[in-house]
């Protein structure tokens, strides 16, 4: 993103704001309309659970990229702990932890 | 009667509660990645009421991003390349709602229509967590911490805009914070993470590095979900 702020007139600005914000909610409403008439979505499901390990796996490929070693094995760790009766705020804590912020001061 | 409904009210606090609750873990990464986007809304040219606006109205943070990605182009552009792109961003959420149709069943036909703004990644995901251990009162608890979320997302842009960062967010990572919190939010629903969706989404994301690492990770999950969608029933 530019750090030079655009120069944009206040009724386009507004109007982009309110016509993105009502566009997603319109794709929210008919998301909630289709689901009512066509019930459940076994496959949706598969797609949308599917996300986690591909998540899971490009995110660690990200980190080996950077050499971000650490966060590789955060992620790893975390995949494992979430596979375990830890409370899922631990695993959390224990993930982003190690993802997102204490390696900086490591 | 009262002995009745009594308990269905209890009920319901405690769904709102626990639904508080399950939200609660998240709040620092949903706050961090607030301050983010407050930060570059203020370098791109909105106003601290634009940003807040946005926040409030949109409560969706990759269609946020793509109205900071194209807010340059407005001038013009128009409106037309915006609209896509969020079209595009947005899609996700009608399967999203389609997985979650019990819950939609939960509730009145012009409630289910309020509730649905609440209808984000993470709400999504704490929901379907909340489905495969067979919770009760997932409806109330869906609101709770989409209600929560949504005053900490809000809140944090606006603060945000007020009060930029002053490190760069690649620093610490922050790229890779809602990626990571979904990631441990849905890892346990997907009991078996088969490989199959992990090695295409690898192997994507690995082909896609030189993009940079939203766009691989985006592509990378998106083939994942693809892999996973084709199996056959049962194999996911």
């Amino acid at each position: 993103m530019s750090a030079e702020p655009a120069d944009i007139g206040a009724l386009q600005a507004w109007a982009a704001i309110l016509s993105s914000a009502g566009l997603v909610y319109a794709v929210r409403l008919a998301g909630v309309c289709l689901a009512g008439q066509w019930g459940d979505y076994p496959r949706a499901e598969r797609f949308l659970s599917s996300l986690a390990p591909a998540l899971l796996a490009g995110l660690v490929i990200t980190a080996v990229d950077r050499h971000d070693w650490r966060a590789a094995c955060g992620l790893v760790v975390g995949l494992v702990l979430s596979r375990t009766s830890m409370p899922y705020p631990l695993v959390l804590l224990a993930v982003l932890s190690s993802v997102a912020g204490l390696r900086a001061w490591i | 009667m009262q002995i009745w409904i009594v308990p269905a009210a209890l009920r319901r606090c405690e769904g709102l509660a626990r639904g508080l609750l399950d939200a609660l873990p998240m709040i620092p990464a949903i706050a961090v990645f607030g301050v983010v986007f407050g930060t570059a809304a203020g370098e791109q040219g909105l106003s601290w009421l634009q940003t807040a606006a946005a926040s409030a109205l949109l409560f969706s943070g990759a269609s946020q991003v793509a109205l900071l990605a194209m807010w340059p182009h407005l001038a013009s552009g128009g409106l037309l390349p915006l609209l896509v792109a969020t079209l595009l961003i947005s899609l996700r959420f009608i399967p999203m709602a389609a997985t979650l149709s019990g819950l939609w069943y939960g509730l009145p036909r012009p409630a289910a229509y309020v509730a649905s703004f609440l209808l984000i990644d993470e709400t999504w995901a704490l929901t379907l967590r909340g489905t495969a251990r067979g919770r009760p009162e997932l409806t109330a608890a869906f609101i709770g911490a989409g209600l929560v979320l949504y005053a900490v997302w809000v809140v944090s842009t606006a603060f945000g805009r007020s009060v930029p960062l002053t490190v760069a967010p690649e620093r610490f990572a922050l790229d890779l914070v809602i990626p990571a919190m979904l990631m441990v939010v849905l890892a346990r629903p997907a009991k078996r993470a088969d490989a199959v969706p992990a090695v295409v989404g690898a192997a994507v994301a690995w082909l896609m590095l030189p993009l940079g690492s939203p766009a691989g990770l985006l592509a990378g999950a998106a083939a994942g979900g693809l892999a996973g969608f084709c199996q056959p029933r049962g194999r996911a």
